[in-house]
């Protein structure tokens, strides 16, 4: 193989802007996919990606490409995730590559994303090769977009293809861009082996399949190979690229981008980012590795069913082995018994992992609210990190709290600035700057507490901009707030597992909100339960669910008995999935009500 | 040809799935009436009672639907009819109506035919409400209706409201229970919406009122409905002394039944079918859609089912002589605590409901189940 027909890339996009599109077009367009076998969004393979549009998981393919200049080329094409949660995703994926395809909307023009991935890629030294896409909307305006990207990030824009992924206009344009700009690979076939392990999946039958990048030298089955990190040793079995199919190999070479199963049991020998090497063989040093990121948002995961909880663990280590940014140690609620407190990038991350567990391990789960990480400086001087409510010290130790902010970018039309700066102000958000993109559009600088961002901000933002707002954050520091903890009594009885910690000065209104929304959301039982909200002990808000009266089909005769049978079948199936707390019965969905409630109202 | 009746099978429902419209709220089988597909629909039940039925011994017939008053006089004529034979002896005949359809020629063809009960469908004795769910009838009409009935010596009339209905008042509720009392008539039936996926309401996203609302308007028709004499004998059920429906009383018994036309259903010891609810199929002959063999298990849980329906309860004697078991040692747990919550009593050969219990009988049921 020629190392110089080699080009590995990604492609980097706002949310939606067609990111995945072109993924597909291109497979279609080098035929490494045939028509027939072609389902949406072919990158996107677990199922929740495709229902959510979003792109999650990383994912590697080979390509095979006939350029004008009359040469077959080797593209390793790397798909990236688009949301703000997934940033460090973006950025190991960049690791693996020499150039980006920055995919811009002729309409929507440059986003808040969009930007953030840039400065991702010009970071690790990456090629940007600017394509505007969805030219074929009436809307679209390509000019005005191109000169966007030109003022604004300084990219030039005379050869940028002006593309439509979805109907495949010009796009064989991006491909002899990728093949005339971006650079191929530079490592030495003959140096000691550095591959950079950028991802990796669990497979039952062969172990860890573990995703890299071959920097240097070459890996063949058959080597001994070793982790650099950790000195792990084991045997190359299989090797080979995907296209999107796995496709084996007997070696990877230089440049290249693949997969090698070596039975790997151990899912904690595997971390991504490390480097392998040779273990006869091996490399002086290791490479450079990943910017490692901590976890943003905080919350418990319990199972539904208390005999559960190694299954949960055991699919937690799982779903970690792909996912280093998730975090989880075992902890205990005197509501919900033995369960996890589980660390994530954000909200969507901590929705994906979530929605992962119940569907691929088929567990039953109760999550709690999430919550940010405060910092607890004690009377004695010492200082505590407080990653669940419930374990906030009592108020008489306590000399003050921290709670993280963010500096958060908001690029908003003219006509919602008003809109966008009211929502920041409700949001305890600190103006810092507002400067202009171009004559219809600006960027808002504000610091906002990371607390507010995690509730409801990104809904609340896009509804109040029509959708046109578009957000990026970056944790700034810690600042002293006058918080508290708010915590919730069903019955008379405390629950923990609801606790929550707010300023002061919304406390009030929250608590209200919790209180009405619980009441909706806890299915009206044998006797009337009290909702209360209570800040240091002292009741703030209070509801009641009022007593079952009456739960009975109207109408039962000859021909409904089958449907009345599977209707108590199902009415007591939903009872398995509610936690007894004490003599409350609570739903999964009661231990988010602090998620989903609306401060306007 | 008959075939012999079983000592056990002594009940028999026909399903007449024509109606003139269709109300917001329905999801039974059921489409708007057509003269043709009516005629061929009545060959077919003619085919499929020949076949499947056995003409003896019925206790009781039960002509439902969709709406037969729907079917035009002559067919209307021709169905009695070839029903002639199932007729013979039965204690109680009933026929769905609608209120708009009666009049003297339509009760002259019910007589003749051997009807001698009629369920009307008055769903709301408020016109305001009739309108909004989509009856073709007012209560004027309704009245009408009933005095006709009575004066040509029908009088065993059932009428059929609803409660729990979008925006309906807990007053407009208490005046159309007023009203119903002043028909006269010796049954009603009251059924709190449920709204059905499939119905207009469900599918254009209507919801009922709150489950407090519902529960204070059961109540209310429960309290009104026995300080005027009528029996509470099953949940939605009210009836004069000697007026409860003898039909609906072998579902709730649990005893064996027939089902004969589109979307109807029968028990037959231990299997239970359904016909199809495609009028194609049906045409074919294909009548049965599903049959459902029961275990022995399935059918002590669906005979407690059906049974603590009624305010009679379980039969102690009769539970222990079909399966060889005392009740009370099937469902230990569930009778305990349904006894301990006040929602089940026991006396010396039954186990029956409490009015609380009656009301929250999905409650008290679930712990009967495995």
């Amino acid at each position: 193989m020629d190392q110089s027909k080699i080009r590995n890339f990604s492609i980097i996009a706002h949310i939606d802007h067609g990111k995945s599109t072109l993924a597909d077009r291109i497979l279609e367009m080098t035929e490494t996919v045939q028509h027939r076998e072609m389902v949406d969004q072919i990158l996107d393979s677990l199922d929740l990606e495709r229902e959510r549009g979003i792109t999650i998981k990383l994912n590697a393919v080979q390509l095979k490409y006939k350029a004008k200049d009359g040469e077959e080329y080797i593209f390793h094409l790397i798909d990236t995730p688009g949301h703000v949660d997934f940033t460090y995703e973006v950025s190991r994926s960049l690791a693996a590559c020499e150039g980006a395809v920055l995919v811009v909307d002729a309409a929507q023009g440059i986003e808040a994303q969009t930007l953030a991935n840039v400065y991702l890629a010009l970071d690790n030294d990456l090629e940007i090769v600017p394509v505007i896409n969805k030219i074929d909307l009436p809307s679209a305006q390509p000019e005005v977009v191109k000169e966007e990207i030109e003022s604004v990030i300084g990219l030039d824009c005379t050869e940028a293809p002006l593309i439509s992924a979805k109907t495949g206009l010009n796009v064989q344009d991006v491909l002899e861009e990728v093949v005339k700009k971006i650079p191929a690979p530079a490592g030495d076939p003959q140096a000691p082996l550095k591959a950079l392990v950028f991802d990796s999946v669990y497979d039952s039958y062969r172990g860890v399949i573990v995703f890299v990048r071959v920097k240097d030298g070459r890996i063949q089955v058959g080597d001994k190979i070793r982790f650099m990190n950790n000195q792990a040793e084991y045997e190359v079995l299989e090797c080979g690229v995907r296209n999107p199919k796995e496709v084996k190999l007997d070696a990877l070479e230089c440049g290249e981008v693949g997969w090698f199963a070596a039975s790997i049991k151990s899912v904690q020998d595997v971390s991504v980012g490390a480097t392998v090497t040779k273990a006869d063989n091996p490399a002086n040093e290791a490479l450079p590795g990943y910017r490692k990121m901590n976890p943003m948002v905080y919350c418990g995961l319990y199972p539904t069913d208390s005999a559960k909880y190694n299954d949960l663990r055991d699919a937690l280590e799982k779903l970690k082995l792909n996912d280093a940014s998730l975090q989880f140690e075992a902890e205990t609620s005197q509501a919900l018994g033995f369960g996890f407190r589980c660390g994530f990038l954000g909200l969507l991350h901590m929705d994906v992992v979530q929605e992962r567990l119940e569907r691929e391990y088929n567990l039953s789960l109760i999550a709690t609210a999430p919550s940010v990480i405060y910092h607890c400086y004690l009377t004695d001087g010492s200082m505590v990190k407080i990653d669940n409510p419930a374990h906030l010290p009592e108020v008489q130790r306590i000399e003050r709290l921290e709670e993280p902010y963010v500096t958060a970018n908001i690029m908003v039309p003219n006509e919602y600035i008003g809109a966008v700066m009211e929502l920041c102000q409700n949001k305890r958000g600190i103006y810092k700057d507002m400067h202009y993109i171009d004559a219809n559009r600006n960027t808002l600088e504000y610091e906002i507490p990371l607390g507010e961002i995690v509730f409801d901000f990104f809904d609340k933002l896009k509804s109040c901009t029509k959708g046109y707002a578009s957000l990026d954050y970056e944790i700034s520091e810690y600042k002293k707030s006058d918080l508290v903890k708010m915590d919730i009594l069903l019955n008379g009885e405390l629950i923990d597992a609801l606790s929550i910690i707010v300023h002061r000065d919304f406390a009030y209104a929250r608590g209200n909100s919790i209180t009405v929304k619980l009441k909706e959301l806890i299915p009206k039982q044998q006797f009337e339960i009290p909702v209360q909200a209570a800040v240091n002990g002292k009741i703030i808000a209070r509801t009641n669910i009022k007593s079952l009266r009456k739960n009975v089909l109207a109408k039962c005769y000859g021909g409904d008995i089958s449907r009345k049978k599977k209707l108590l079948e199902k009415q007591k199936e939903g009872k398995k999935r509610m936690k007894a707390v004490g003599s409350v019965e609570i739903p999964q969905e009661a231990f988010m009500a602090v998620l989903s409630m609306d401060d306007d109202k | 040809m008959c075939a012999a009746a079983t000592f056990e099978n002594r009940a028999l429902y026909v399903h007449i799935p024509f109606c003139q419209g269709i109300c917001a709220y329905c999801d039974f089988t059921r489409v708007r009436y057509h003269t043709g597909l009516a005629d061929q629909y009545l060959k077919q039940l003619a085919r499929e009672l020949e076949e499947r039925v056995p003409c003896q011994g019925m206790e009781t017939v039960y002509i439902g639907g969709g709406t037969p008053t729907a079917l035009s006089p002559d067919q209307l004529w021709r169905l009695l009819d070839l029903l002639q034979p199932y007729l013979q002896g039965a204690a109680e005949v009933t026929i769905e109506a609608n209120p708009e359809a009666i009049n003297a020629e339509l009760i002259e063809i019910l007589l003749n035919g051997g009807i001698n009960r009629i369920s009307l469908g008055l769903q709301s004795c408020d016109d305001e409400i009739l309108k909004q769910i989509g009856r073709r009838h007012t209560f004027a009409q309704a009245r009408q209706a009933v005095r006709l009935l009575q004066q040509a010596g029908l009088t065993n009339i059932s009428c059929d409201l609803i409660y729990s209905l979008p925006h309906q008042t807990r007053t407009q509720w208490e005046k159309t229970l007023q009203d119903v009392l002043s028909l006269n008539i010796p049954h009603c039936s009251l059924y709190a919406l449920t709204i059905e996926e499939h119905s207009e309401f469900g599918r254009t996203g209507q919801r009922p009122l709150d489950e407090d609302t519902e529960a204070s308007m059961y109540f209310e028709a429960v309290r009104v409905l026995t300080e005027a004499g009528y029996q509470h004998y099953e949940i939605s059920n009210f009836a004069k002394p000697g007026y409860a429906s003898r039909h609906n009383l072998h579902y709730w018994n649990y005893d064996d039944f027939y089902g004969v036309g589109l979307g109807a259903s029968g028990k037959l010891s231990s299997f239970r079918y359904d016909n199809t609810r495609n009028f194609q199929e049906y045409f074919k002959g294909h009548w049965i859609g599903e049959t459902i063999e029961l275990s022995r298990r399935d059918q002590m849980f669906e005979r407690v089912m059906m049974n603590l329906r009624t305010a009679r309860g379980v039969s102690l004697a009769d539970f222990e002589q079909k399966f060889g078991l005392p009740l009370s040692e099937v469902y230990p747990d569930a009778v305990q605590k349904g006894i301990r919550q006040g929602w089940l009593r026991m006396t010396e050969d039954r186990l029956a409901p409490t009015e609380a219990g009656m009301a929250l009988l999905n409650t008290v049921l679930e712990e009967f189940l495995d």
